[in-house]
């Protein structure tokens, strides 16, 4: 290549400002071409690169500053003058005249320079000489061709004038990978045949390889220039336009990889290990339950004498159950039996056959002390296995148990069934957010194990250290306290997509995995061959009409220590009936939408907080968070002031309407006019077991 | 070639052929999509994507096949009643409206849950405010979704080409379609920009959204796509894994064959 | 700032396009107060009318981006529809006037169903075509039009008992007309629907592809504009007591859409501002009144190229403009 300095200056630019309406685009532009020099021009979106085309072809008048051509001042000189002197623009998305054909296009090209017909034809030879497929196509319709094609025309059209200096905005623009090197190979003959060429372009590596001077362009300024050899490997530019994507991103390692990483597991073969229950028929359930009926209601009253004196009370024996129907003559139990007969309520086996026993936190009342025989923790570990399996959990799993362990039942409960199924259990327990990350990142965890808070706590720390991407969470199984939907989806979207399951149980039933959430997301499947679910209106204790919501009344079939007999557990859900899409025959019921006892009351209506949420969950731009405050004012009027968390990343002047929306929603759903107070996103306190959200400081009603 | 149908098809066609004149741009091509996956179509320039992409949506009619959407046959339909079924798309040349700000792009994107009613709209009844008022929050959380809250009174005219870029899909998400055909959605995108689409489109993927996603950068349809259909020609010549496709030899042979470099 | 002057400076924003319209219409019922003049109450009266016509108008101009240079057929077919159904028909004024808003909104159907699938020059050519046709029918019809002289003895505007007779007791008819048209107007453009025109009008494809049934927006919002000048006409005919053919000829047509294009395509408080400056205009020439429609044709080309987004949003843009030139060569460094 010829040495730069003696060639003559082709295009001069001199302090370039250019203005929008009141908007400033460039700020000062210097910059030269040299004849048959080719120049590029790199910048990101909106750095202005367009701009300053438009300005030298003369479609946008500068504001300030000088354009030179071979020293002539052309500054703010009109279109078609910049093109008699020889300076044609390929636009940016190529502006076909769509009606016209190729040919016609190409010839328009040629207007400024008047060329006579024999001229013309010589330099149409040209152009289709170097555009092969435009020839072909010379008589359709510019609209019809691909994109590829209306570049070539684009380009060809300015070539036509055969200009002196060829401005081409964006060649590679929407073009396929080989179309683009297509066009690139044309613009590298052009520059070796000596035309001197302008090229504007996004794709750095394209452009410097292209070229032999280049200016980078940033928010209408130059921020660099030089030789593009020399700037293909500089620093600065690589790290200004070429981004992160191409550093060592851990990402990209599992893009590369054979999808090892993101193999979704599929639920195992039923001709392998299978926890789920033989049956077949719902016949052959109903039968295996009123064995396990008739077997309970004698083993317990033969073994506690306080089921022994409620039965004879009610005058029920074990000879009394024929059928499932007869449950209803059986009497009901509580929870406040459970805390008179304390510590060991319900105890039906001699002493020595009880190997653990576990115990409630105790958040209302007295401690619920439950016991264990090895048959029951064997059972509990084969239905908790169970559920892993509905989850689709694998012995290529590892578990990451994120709760407590101890006293309470959920640690032990979830790692013994962890074992059974065969996965690896990493049984971290609640709380030291660094070493449940670092776990999740070291190990790859694939499930992950939590009260619903606590994963909550965990999604926003992932979120909050840039975790997403390094870690390799599939599933969180949850349970323990009730969630609403917006914070199943925040938890979901905060780990990169995790599938959520919830699972039910209570202390009193085993401990969690009395059922599982299932894969279809909506219902979760109980284990009806281990306990009787019925669903009993809270005041008249009578069983609801199917599919109805009701306090959920439970009845143990094979339970040893501590069997349980019509158990209130004061959760309230309903029975989904019909079959499940995703093939289980066994019965269903809906997430728990609550407990008897979280009700409140508010000028006479009767709330539940899930409803609540459930409103909540269905305005866009909230966060899932938030506190149900109840007080009463010095007139004796009860007042809800609701605090709600915005949603991340969402300002405070949105608040206002947002406010407007919740109070109006809850007036249409719940028919109470509450206050609204809107918060900070992650202002509101989380906790890493059950999250407290109803504080309810009126008197009650009392009697002292 | 056949085209499996399962209960988990969302969107298919069969047989869908178009003429321009005499040349063919679509000849017999099958397709499938499936539920909550995303299907990409790829193929050289004037492989007939775009065409395809238009009798989908109404915007051309088909010479001859059939194309079944959620039960629904869209043969004869008009564009707005494609859109109102359920399927949303974005544009290979953006098609904002310029003049109107980014947040009213993202709510005519809402058009189909807006009402029709002009009597409603010269009265604006207490209803009319309220849906008027849960769009503008929906808009809203189109726009941080994608990242153009900063911008969201600006006229859509005056946005750098990577926000009209993302502004175009923000417009076909809001509604919460259950199929968005996206038309080269990276075209034009630096590297950053296109990595910043692909996790947009990936996180949409999670959320249970169908695509079919008509591309040319092929590390985006890679790293996207559950299936892949090649079409050359107006015909389809393959489709499979995106493994498969990149090991496909005919899909090799349309991409490099065709094009004659001149000496 | 306390909370109460908080929430009234919320209340104030949420409410503003009301509380403006509200602000201009007290501003207007203050004017008779002040001008007692009755030959200046007269030209802001016209004011009225035009405007009701102009805000329609420019429903169907400025927001779903079509074109209609015939308009003033619809004002003429409201004109005479009151006029005979008042005179010859002897039916009371406030029900003349929905009853030929109706068959206005009709004739603006047939008309629109067919025409609306036409664009740009085609479309323009179609109006202009209908109101030659209109013109030509009140010119020819004498038995019912009462032919080039037109009809005369037209009651004044009268509902509920109240007639509204004079200058100033027109005035609160016409701008409370007009004011209820700028607040219908108002709330239409801020709608769903209004939203889906003004997206019609930049892209036809988008917006289909959005949902919007392109089709029966555009021919709706003709109907509606129709349905506006019709009204207006109505009103007009009670207002003058006579009507005559030629006021409804295209010359008309081309003054309304004047007063859209100079108060701003898509402005409607421009409308208002259009249909003023138009109206006053040749009361304030004097002996150039006869080259009125000279001077309006150079007033649109000087507006369309000098400020082209319409006087009001125009002159604002320049001032901008202006200020932020001078502010950059303040602070950009010499090169």
């Amino acid at each position: 290549m010829t040495d730069m300095g003696s060639r003559k200056t082709l295009l001069s630019i001199e302090g370039l400002t250019l203005h929008y309406g009141a908007a400033q685009a460039l700020f000062g532009i210097d910059l030269t071409v040299a004849e048959g020099e080719t120049v590029a021009i790199v910048g990101a979106n909106g750095a202005g690169k367009s701009s300053l085309l438009k300005a030298i072809i003369g479609l946008v008048p500068p504001s300030g500053g000088r354009i030179l051509l071979e020293g002539r001042d052309v500054t703010g000189q009109s279109t078609s003058s910049m093109a008699s002197l020889g300076v044609t623009l390929s636009p940016e998305g190529r502006e076909m005249f769509g009606d016209l054909s190729v040919r016609e296009n190409l010839i328009l090209g040629a207007l400024a320079s008047t060329p006579g017909k024999a001229e013309l034809g010589r330099r149409l030879d040209e152009v289709f000489g170097r555009f092969p497929k435009l020839r072909e196509r010379s008589l359709q319709h510019t609209a019809t061709l691909s994109g590829g094609e209306q570049q070539m025309v684009a380009i060809g059209r300015a070539l036509m004038a055969r200009p002196r200096l060829l401005l081409l905005d964006e060649p590679s623009l929407g073009l396929a990978p080989l179309v683009t090197d297509e066009i690139f190979d044309i613009i590298h003959r052009l520059a070796r045949a000596g035309t001197t060429i302008l090229l504007v372009e996004q794709n750095a590596a394209r452009a410097l390889t292209a070229s032999t001077t280049a200016y980078l362009l940033a928010n209408g300024r130059i921020i660099r220039s030089g030789k593009s050899e020399a700037l293909l490997v500089h620093p600065e530019l690589r790290r200004a336009f070429l981004g992160a994507a191409s550093r060592d991103n851990p990402a990209q390692s599992r893009l590369g990889a054979a999808g090892l990483t993101n193999v979704r597991l599929e639920k195992p073969d039923m001709s392998a290990l299978t926890f789920m229950p033989p049956f077949t028929s719902e016949d052959e359930l109903r039968a295996h339950q009123l064995t396990g009926l008739r077997w309970t209601v004698r083993h317990a009253r033969e073994g506690s004498p306080f089921y022994r004196a409620r039965l004879d009370a009610a005058g029920v024996g074990p000879e009394d159950i024929r059928s499932l129907e007869d449950i209803g003559k059986l009497p009901l139990t509580t929870a406040d039996d459970l805390r008179d007969d304390y510590p060991f309520p319900l105890r039906s086996v001699p002493y020595e056959q009880i190997v653990r026993i576990h115990s409630s936190s105790g958040t209302t009342g007295k401690r619920k002390i439950l016991c264990y025989t090895q048959k029951d923790l064997d059972d509990w570990a084969h239905i908790f296995a169970r559920c892993y399996e509905m989850a689709g959990v694998t012995p290529l799993d590892r578990v990451q148990i994120a709760v407590g362990y101890g006293l309470w039942t959920a640690g032990v409960g979830f790692q013994a069934g962890c074992e059974r199924v065969g996965a690896m259990a990493v049984p971290t327990g609640p709380g030291n957010l660094d070493l449940q990350c670092e776990f999740l990142v070291d190990l790859q965890s694939t499930v992950y194990c939590c009260t619903a808070s606590m994963g909550l706590l965990l999604a926003e720390e992932v979120h909050k250290r840039g975790l997403a991407e390094k870690i390799n969470l599939k599933k969180v199984i949850y349970g323990s306290e009730r969630s609403s939907r917006s914070m199943r989806k925040r938890i979901s979207d905060l780990l990169g997509g995790a599938e959520l399951f919830d699972i039910p149980g209570l202390t009193e039933l085993y401990g969690p995995g009395t059922g599982i959430e299932c894969p279809h997301h909506d219902c979760i499947h109980y284990w009806a061959d281990y306990y009787l679910l019925e669903i009993l209106d809270p005041d008249t204790l009578q069983p609801v009409p199917p599919g109805e919501w009701g306090e959920m009344v439970v009845t143990t079939l094979a339970k040893e220590a501590a069997p349980l007999i019509r158990y209130r557990t004061r959760d309230i859900t309903r029975i989904i009936p019909g079959p499940c899409t995703c093939g289980s025959i066994l019965p269903r019921h809906s997430r728990i939408k609550g407990r008897t006892d979280d009700v409140f009351k508010f000028r006479g209506v009767n709330i539940y907080p899930s409803t609540i949420d459930a409103v909540l969950s269905a305005i866009p731009g909230l966060g899932s968070e938030y506190q149900i405050h109840l007080t009463r004012d010095d007139e004796q009027r009860d007042h809800l002031r609701l605090v709600v968390e915005r949603g991340a990343g969402v300002e405070p002047k949105r608040g206002e309407e947002l406010q407007r929306e919740i109070v109006h929603m809850i007036k249409h759903k719940v028919m109470v006019t509450v206050e609204v107070e809107m918060a900070e996103y992650d202002s509101l306190p989380r906790s890493e077991r059950k999250t407290m959200r109803v504080f309810d400081s009126r008197i009650q009603d009392s009697i002292i | 070639m056949a085209t499996a149908v399962s209960e988990q098809t969302l969107l298919t066609t069969s047989g869908l052929t178009k003429h321009f004149g005499g040349l063919p741009a679509l000849h017999e091509v099958g397709f499938a999509a499936e539920r909550g996956k995303v299907t990409a179509l790829i193929g050289p320039n004037g492989a007939g994507k775009t065409t395809f992409i238009n009798c989908l949506t109404g915007i051309l009619r088909p010479d001859k096949g059939s194309m079944v959407f959620d039960g629904h046959a869209l043969a004869g339909l008009a564009p707005h009643q494609i859109a109102r079924l359920g399927i949303a798309r974005t544009f290979q040349n953006l098609r904002l409206f310029a003049g109107l700000s980014v947040l009213d792009n993202v709510l005519c994107g809402l058009s189909a849950k807006a009402g029709d009613s002009f009597l409603e709209a010269f009265i604006r009844t207490p209803s009319l405010r309220h849906r008027e008022r849960r769009l503008w929050l929906t808009a809203l959380e189109a726009l941080d979704t994608f990242g153009l809250s900063a911008r969201a009174d600006c006229p859509a005219g005056s946005l750098s080409y990577g926000e009209k870029k993302r502004l175009d899909l923000a417009r076909a998400f809001v509604s919460g379609p259950t199929l968005v055909l996206l038309d080269e959605p990276v075209a034009g995108l630096n590297p950053d920009e296109t990595e910043r689409v692909g996790a947009l489109i990936r996180q949409l993927r999670r959320g249970g959204a169908t695509l079919i996603l008509v591309e040319h950068d092929m590390d985006l349809v890679m790293s996207v796509s559950d299936h892949v259909v090649v079409l050359d020609g107006g015909r389809r010549i393959a489709a499979g894994s995106p493994e498969d496709i990149r090991r496909n030899p005919l899909v090799l042979e349309a991409y490099l064959g065709k094009i004659s470099l001149t000496a | 700032m306390n909370a109460r002057t908080a929430a009234a400076a919320s209340y104030v924003r949420r409410h503003r396009t009301g509380l403006s319209v509200l602000g201009l219409s007290c501003a207007l019922a203050l004017v008779p107060l002040v001008l007692t003049n009755p030959w200046r109450l007269g030209i802001l009266n016209l004011v009225a009318l035009h405007a009701i016509a102009a805000l329609g108008l420019n429903l169907f101009i400025g927001y779903a981006g079509q074109i209609s240079l015939g308009h003033a057929a619809f004002f003429g077919l409201g004109a005479y529809g009151s006029a005979i159904l008042t005179t010859a028909g002897g039916l009371p004024p406030w029900a003349a006037m929905p009853l030929t808003a109706a068959g206005v909104a009709l004739t603006a159907l047939v008309i629109g169903i067919p025409t609306l699938r036409l664009s740009g020059h085609y479309l323009a050519m179609a109006t202009l075509g209908f109101n030659i046709v209109v013109h030509h029918a009140f010119v020819q019809w004498d038995p019912v039009t009462g032919g080039p002289s037109g009809l005369t003895g037209i009651p004044p505007f009268g509902v509920l008992g109240l007639t509204f007779q004079g200058e100033t007791q027109q005035y609160y008819l016409l701008w409370g007309t007009a004011m209820a048209a700028l607040t219908l107007s108002v709330n239409f453009v801020r709608s769903g629907v209004g939203r889906g025109l003004a997206a019609l009008a930049e892209d036809e494809v988008a917006a289909a592809a959005m949902g919007v049934d392109v089709r029966r927006g555009k021919i709706a919002v003709f109907t509606t504009s129709a349905v506006f000048a019709s009204v207006g006409g109505s009103l007009f005919a009670h207002y003058m007591g006579t009507v005559t053919p030629d006021t409804f000829g295209i010359f008309a047509s081309i003054d309304l859409a004047i007063m859209v294009v100079i108060g701003g395509i898509g402005s409607l408080w421009g409308s208002l501002a259009g249909a003023a400056f138009v109206t006053i205009l040749p009361h304030l020439l004097g002996p150039l009144e006869d080259y009125k429609d000279i001077l309006h044709g150079l007033i649109v080309v000087v507006v369309l190229l000098v400020l082209p987004r319409g006087l009001i949003a125009g002159l604002v843009d320049l001032a901008k403009a202006r200020f932020a030139r001078r502010w950059s060569a303040v602070t950009t460094r010499p090169a």
